[in-house]
């Protein structure tokens, strides 16, 4: 299952990183929290998987009222990105199968991936709505490599759905890819 | 007395502080008043203090957090060196009129200053040393921020080098405590951050330092209490670290080479002064040829040597409180205050020399050239100061009569306390012998004369007479008014060679990076890139950071 | 209980100050109230209690709590003394709420719990509105926290000894990046309100940020603590250089007071690596001159500089002395107490110490001029900040106590 948790979770991360609008970041952050919670149940913290999907799912609900309209996925020049997603992934499967051990290795490729492709994308992001969609999702990962019990999770949660809640301002000039 | 008693000397100053600066409202008069009641009030504790016990006291109040403890420790050369910083300082601060801000941030250097030498261990000395160094700064630039200062790095780097030893010493012996470091702790490295501290803490360098521009600032109010306490201050450190190897240096040629570079300040300083086209120029070489006297004597390694040395800064201490008191025009005050520091026999300056000397000829060896070379010094310094007399003045400032007359009253002084050297170094002897082996039978057999390695000086049997032929002299002589003008002289001779130094350091002083190559390194750019908070920068810093780690 | 309520109430305070906007007193005081209750709840916070009232286990460590209180001394100091045009109750609000982040980073169970709060701080400073790009001001935080989220996640793996110095990079950058230390600098206007800018995370949050990092550091960073402590002196040495010399010579007066920061952050970063108690002393001691000395200076200065009023009084030059951490100021102990640490361990380093410290000297003149002719409150503050740093600078004793050491 923990493969499985894990793949989806990159997926989500790499809409995160491929998309440029409310529909794609949401939709993004929602298979983000699918991921992570996948994770965690794995782990058999069945309690604090429930929390962070709600937290995760609480998240994508209100980045999907506020932000550019549509799906935004791919947009011309997203190029770079695409190889980015790509090769963060080869290169976390090869430290996560080969180069690590302890835990799942659908955690720890997980834990990687989402961390780099998110992190990628706060550098590289400059539309208000991207940042706290990837900090969102980095805080959905904090929790699931961190958590330890319910209250961990709860934190989590609260503070992905906190930071989705949280206005921004508008963009003050076109997107850069 | 109490223990606790040992923290008037340095809490006094501070309260007269505390009082000038709540006088503020009031005028000046009340803040100098208050500044002068605290400068007498510390010299005044520290001698009740040692005039009650006569012997070593001791206080320790505790850990203060950073490695040391408040250690105070009033012995027999702490209270010569409080002495000695005290008295000009004291007399400074009643004699000149100075603003309420000047008088408040000059006693508190004054009480840091008390504090570096009630010091028990080094790292609270460098405390001491360092804040009286940053008030000193401070004074100079609330006097006349405009006029050419010594940069604040110049005077702090000895205080940072006392520290460093400081901690060494904590860390190789387990102490800093001045009376508990082992003797084999006193590494020639460590004593070399000492020796550091101690010249460049008094700007005691052969080239023109700080320690003499600060002389040529429009007023002399703080230059003058700058020199009078870190002066002594500075070389106070050579004498505890004297105590620290039980009377010696770690290596002998560490007193070769000091006393060397005592010559070499004082015949820097007396090149100058021969040069100089003023004579406000020429006075602010004669502390500065005073302290390479005087680190010349302390350095040779001997009793009466480091007596010598403490004679000289004596003498220093009165010359650097009559100079600022002195008028522009010619007068007898200054013909007294230049005699008295030129060493014109048979005055204070003219004894310390004479037993540095004589010590330096009697260790032998290489110290005989210092001795030489000290001597021929000295005669530089004696027609320096003959050719000052007719010297333009060279500065416009206004001293009234009276303290023209407190300087001359100063220099005389220091020209008529000669024959009391012996009775000085029957007072001293207590003091030396806590720092170094006194030679058999004593320092002084008797009030009237020295013992030295080879002989007995009757100070009072020579220089006496000289002070009653000096008195007759002047009561026969007509003094009458100025005839002739004050005119520019040639220099007495020129040194080949120090020309072409001073356009060498010009030139380097003037480098610059020609305009072509500036584009390579600029600053505003730099900082563009380094404070955009760019991504491609940070990752790139990421990058060298994981390799330099893991390579 | 008492760290829940440490949490809590500062929280709460923050809280009252925002939503009571409308009638400023009740604002002020519900606040304050507030804020002088959570203090308490700190100072009763024992370093061998720990409170599980909540489901997790909060404790205070000794170092992180005299932080927070230092912190909220400052906070005190400010909103009793605030600079010219600061509203109280703005200065409480985002005070208290830094202050209740800092608490619950400092009480935290884990690392990883400490960056949840880490990021909602972050989130939180970036709502507010300043004169930057939004994307800009999230930005090198943002990154730390994925540093620092990278760093847990790898520690929670095995592998070989190159995974635990990649750990060492990530918590070491993360750390740098949190806080806006080179090379991670955050983006400057010196137009833009103070709680919005880059300094709360160099002179209010990063205190206590550092010193929950280093000390959770110790566990994840075993068999390479070399290699922590060293990448630790790396930085803070390439941070004092450069930033005492762009103090210096950097064409911005508001711009110099950031690179003081920073410079001070490279002693702390250095005494933080040089992992011995003298070392951590002197990290704790910048601290708190930073926290008590020149974070309320450089408010107190900010209308000058508004003004590019700069005088030459005796009081310039006495902060300038404080600023150069000269004796006797707060700033000297610590060098001292970094110059036995490093002698201790590497003489060559002294010595390179030793030279570095004669760096401060230029910019902080330029800085002590900065602050102006200070008249009345402003006055009154620039004098409790300097006999602050003149008590701690002679008899620091109470406040390494404080901290445990």
């Amino acid at each position: 299952m923990s493969d499985v948790a894990a793949f989806t979770a990159w997926l989500g991360a790499a809409t995160i990183v491929l998309a440029d609008s409310r529909r794609g970041l949401a939709a993004g952050l929602a298979i983000l929290a699918v991921g992570a919670a996948g994770i965690v149940w794995s782990q058999g913290e069945q309690g604090g998987a429930i929390v962070l999907l709600a937290g995760g799912v609480l998240a994508s609900a209100l980045r999907f009222t506020s932000g550019p309209d549509g799906w935004g996925l791919m947009q011309p020049g997203s190029t770079p990105r695409l190889l980015f997603v790509v090769i963060v992934a080869v290169v976390a499967l090869w430290v996560a199968l080969a180069a690590t051990s302890g835990g799942s290795a659908g955690f720890r490729f997980a834990a990687l991936t989402t961390l780099v492709l998110l992190g990628g994308r706060l550098l590289e992001a400059a539309d208000p709505v991207v940042m706290p969609t990837a900090v969102a999702g980095v805080a959905l990962v904090l929790g699931m490599v961190s958590g330890d019990g319910i209250v961990p999770y709860a934190v989590a949660a609260l503070v992905t759905a906190g930071v989705s809640a949280m206005p921004v301002p508008a963009a003050r000039r076109p997107r850069g890819t | 007395m109490p223990p606790i008693a040992l923290l008037a000397p340095i809490v006094l100053p501070v309260a007269a502080a505390a009082v000038a600066a709540a006088s503020s409202r009031l005028g000046d008069q009340i803040a100098r008043i208050a500044a002068a009641s605290g400068a007498w009030a510390s010299l005044g504790a520290v001698a009740v203090l040692w005039i009650a016990v006569r012997s070593t006291q001791e206080l320790s109040v505790g850990p203060l957090g950073f490695g040391v403890g408040l250690d105070l420790r009033l012995d027999g050369i702490a209270v010569v060196f409080g002495v000695i910083a005290l008295v000009p300082a004291a007399l400074l601060l009643t004699l000149q009129e100075r603003g309420w801000q000047e008088s408040t941030v000059a006693l508190l250097a004054i009480a840091a200053v008390v504090l570096a030498i009630e010091s028990g261990n080094m790292i609270l000395t460098a405390v001491g040393g360092c804040t009286a160094a940053t008030l000193a700064v401070v004074q100079f630039d609330i006097e006349d921020v405009r006029a050419a200062r010594p940069s604040w790095a110049s005077v702090i780097i000895p205080w940072i080098a006392l520290a460093w030893a400081g901690v060494t010493l904590q860390i190789e012996s387990g102490t800093a405590v001045y009376a508990a470091v082992p003797v084999s702790a006193l590494t020639t490295q460590i004593f070399g951050l000492v020796a550091i501290a101690a010249l460049l803490g008094a700007g005691i360098v052969p080239w023109r330092g700080w320690a003499v521009g600060m002389w040529m600032r429009p007023s002399l109010r703080v230059a003058s209490v700058t020199a009078a306490t870190l002066l002594p201050l500075s070389l106070y450190l050579l004498v505890r670290a004297y105590e620290l190897g039980n009377g010696l240096f770690p290596q002998s040629w560490l007193n070769l080479v000091l006393a060397a570079w005592g010559v070499l300040v004082a015949l820097g300083s007396a090149i100058r002064a021969q040069a100089a086209p003023s004579r406000a120029e020429y006075m602010a070489e004669t502390v500065q040829g005073l302290a390479g006297f005087a680190l010349m004597s302390i350095a040779i390694g001997t009793a009466v040597g480091l007596f010598a040395g403490l004679i000289l800064l004596g003498s220093a201490a009165l010359v650097t409180a009559a100079l600022p008191l002195l008028p522009d025009r010619r007068g007898p005050a200054a013909l007294l205050v230049a005699a008295a520091a030129a060493g014109i026999p048979p005055g204070l300056a003219f004894g310390g020399r004479v037993l540095g000397l004589a010590d330096a000829f009697e260790t032998g060896n290489a110290f005989g050239l210092v001795a030489v070379a000290g001597a021929a010094t000295w005669l530089v310094v004696a027609a320096a100061a003959a050719r000052s007399v007719g010297l333009p003045a060279g500065r416009r400032r206004q001293a009234s009569d009276a303290l023209a007359l407190v300087a001359a009253v100063l220099g005389v002084m220091v020209l008529a306390s000669g024959p009391a050297v012996a009775a000085l170094a029957s007072l001293a002897t207590d003091a030396i012998a806590g720092v170094m082996a006194l030679p058999i039978g004593g320092l002084a057999a008797d009030p009237f004369s020295i013992i030295t390695v080879s002989t007995r000086l009757p100070a009072a049997a020579l220089f006496g007479p000289l002070l009653l032929l000096g008195a007759a002299a002047v009561a026969l002589s007509k003094p009458g008014p100025t005839t002739t003008a004050a005119q520019s002289r040639a220099p007495l001779f020129t040194v080949p060679g120090i020309a072409v130094l001073t356009a060498m350091r010009e030139r380097l002083r003037s480098l610059k990076v020609p305009q072509q190559y500036r584009s390579l390194f600029d600053p505003a750019a730099m900082e563009a890139v380094a404070a955009g908070g760019r991504p491609v920068l940070w990752l790139a810093s990421l990058v060298a950071l994981a390799v330099a780690v893991t390579r | 209980m008492e760290p829940e309520l440490a949490v809590a109430l500062p929280a709460v305070g923050a809280a009252c100050a925002t939503a009571f906007k409308p009638r400023p007193r009740l604002a002020f005081a519900s606040a304050a109230a507030l804020g002088v209750a959570g203090v308490v709840a700190v100072i009763l916070s024992r370093a061998d209690l720990t409170s599980d009232q909540l489901g997790i286990p909060l404790t205070l460590s000794p170092a992180s709590r005299a932080i927070l209180l230092a912190a909220a001394a400052a906070l005190a100091i400010l909103v009793a003394l605030p600079p010219p045009r600061a509203d109280r109750s703005n200065l409480l609000r985002w005070g208290l709420g830094g202050l209740a982040g800092m608490t619950a980073m400092a009480a935290a169970p884990s690392l990883g719990l400490g960056v949840i709060v880490l990021l909602l701080l972050l989130v939180l400073q970036a709502s507010g509105t300043g004169h930057r790009v939004y994307a800009n001001r999230f930005r090198a935080p943002a990154l730390a926290v994925v540093l620092l989220a990278l760093a847990i996640a790898l520690a929670a793996m095995q592998g070989p000894s190159l995974l635990t110095r990649l750990i060492v990079v990530c918590l070491v950058a993360g750390l740098a990046a949190a806080l806006g230390v080179l090379p991670y600098m955050h983006e400057f206007d010196p137009d833009e309100p103070t709680a919005v800018s880059p300094i709360p995370w160099l002179a209010f949050v990063g205190p206590v940020l550092a010193v929950v990092v280093v000390g959770r550091a110790e566990a994840m960073v075993e068999g390479a603590e070399d290699a922590f402590g060293a990448l630790l002196i790396g930085l803070g040495l390439m941070n004092i250089v450069v930033a005492t010399l762009a103090t210096w010579r950097t064409s911005s007066d508001a711009a110099a007071w950031r690179y003081s920061f920073i410079a001070d952050w490279g002693l702390a970063l250095c005494g933080l690596g040089l992992v011995v108690p003298d070392g951590v002393g002197a990290a704790l001691l910048v601290f708190y001159s930073i926290l008590l000395g020149r974070l309320p200076l450089y408010l107190w200065s900010r209308q000058s500089l508004r003004e590019k009023a700069t005088t030459e009084r005796p009081i310039n030059f006495i902060v300038a002395a404080a600023l150069a951490g000269s004796a006797p100021f707060a700033g000297f102990p610590a060098r001292i107490l970094l110059l036995r640490a490093a002698t201790s361990l590497y003489w060559p380093l002294a010595l390179v110490l030793a030279l570095s410290f004669l760096l401060w000297l230029p910019g902080s003149l330029r800085l002590g001029r900065t602050i102006g002719a200070p008249t009345g409150r402003q006055l009154i503050g620039v004098a409790v900040a300097l006999a602050l740093s003149v008590a701690f600078g002679l008899f620091p004793r109470p406040l390494l106590g404080l901290a445990g050491l």
